[in-house]
């Protein structure tokens, strides 16, 4: 199954939900994809492996790279509640240096909110009658905190 | 990393697979082996995978070892990739081969160029960065030691030519022999 990649932006956390293979033919993408989601000066990163079917060492690499760089600055979280994910970063001594959640939900929830994101927040004037969800660490997409 | 020595391949890096073992002197007599042939190129790799289901589903092996097995595989086809990167015609050589207590599996390159030693291949990537804690965290170099973890056995020898052939055998649940463990052999029996 090929490579698929999307990229959204969950607050202030960019989620990249990958699918399918991460192999060598294939790794350079996930890099690429990562290596812009962990751009900004303090990068919050979810890698969302829920819908990944294989991965390979040169995948394994690919994580562990983007892991190095984020984590100079910010925060990178794995989600992968596949047993056969999770086996080969126990087998290589991974499981022991990712953040790994089973659900994004719980990734979101394990990065530290930024205290202008919160004065953000209470100053958009959000109608919270209506429903609106004003968490900065809620799924779905966009909000806009302006 | 984890690198419990009673899970690791008994791997005779330095000494090459025996002439006995390779998959040609056997031709003729191992009706049920399962060659397949792909360009030397990783979008085939899965061709390569789905073959080894294939085969290996037919067996009685565990779910976890199939995922193992299929995973050392691509590793190892990896390597061929990558040793071939200089010859453009390149292909790689697969060949399954099922017996009644083991699978055995040889992958074949055409690589000109001979590997440093064992088949590690120039990763992509680039190579780690040296520094303490999570920054020593090898981006490379994973490949041969899945491939350990993951299998039974694994050899390797490389020709004159530089053409380089790995073995991989897994042992079906509760087949491995006990001598394994001291001299890292295993019998050559064919499937009945």
């Amino acid at each position: 199954m090929d490579l698929r990649l999307r990229s959204r932006k969950a607050g202030d956390v960019t989620v990249v939900e990958v699918g399918g293979e991460v192999e060598l033919h294939s790794a350079s993408q996930l890099r690429d994809e990562l290596s812009r989601a962990g751009e900004s000066e303090h990068p919050c990163v979810v890698v969302d492996l829920s819908r990944v079917s294989f991965i390979d060492s040169t995948g394994l690499g690919v994580l562990v790279g983007a892991f190095k760089r984020v984590r100079e600055r910010g925060h990178l979280a794995l989600v992968c509640p596949q047993r056969s994910v999770r086996r080969i970063l126990e087998i290589t001594g991974l499981g022991q240096v990712f953040p790994l959640f089973n659900r994004v939900e719980d990734a979101l929830a394990s990065f530290p909110l930024k205290d202008d994101a919160n004065i953000n927040v209470l100053s958009s004037g959000t109608d919270t009658s209506s429903g609106a969800d004003a968490s900065t660490q809620s799924e779905g997409g966009e909000r806009n905190e302006q | 990393m984890n690198n419990s020595s009673s899970n690791m391949a008994q791997n005779v890096s330095d000494s090459s697979v025996p002439d006995s073992a390779m998959p040609d002197a056997t031709a003729g007599t191992d009706a049920r082996r399962i060659d397949i042939v792909i360009p030397s190129n990783a979008e085939f790799i899965r061709v390569v995978r789905l073959a080894l289901l294939g085969v290996a589903s037919r067996m009685n092996f565990s779910f976890d070892d199939v995922e193992d097995i299929k995973l050392a595989l691509s590793e190892a086809c990896n390597n061929a990739v990558l040793h071939s990167q200089t010859n453009e015609n390149a292909r790689v050589m697969v060949s399954l081969v099922p017996y009644s207590n083991r699978l055995e599996i040889f992958i074949s390159d055409e690589g000109r160029v001979p590997p440093p030693g064992l088949p590690r291949p120039r990763h992509p990537l680039g190579e780690a960065d040296s520094g303490e804690g999570w920054q020593h965290l090898p981006e490379g170099g994973l490949g041969l030691f899945l491939m350990q973890s993951l299998m039974d056995e694994v050899q390797h020898r490389t020709a004159a030519d530089a053409n380089t052939t790995v073995r991989l055998v897994k042992y079906l649940p509760g087949q491995r022999p006990v001598h394994l463990e001291n001299d890292g052999t295993a019998p050559a029996s064919p499937m009945a």
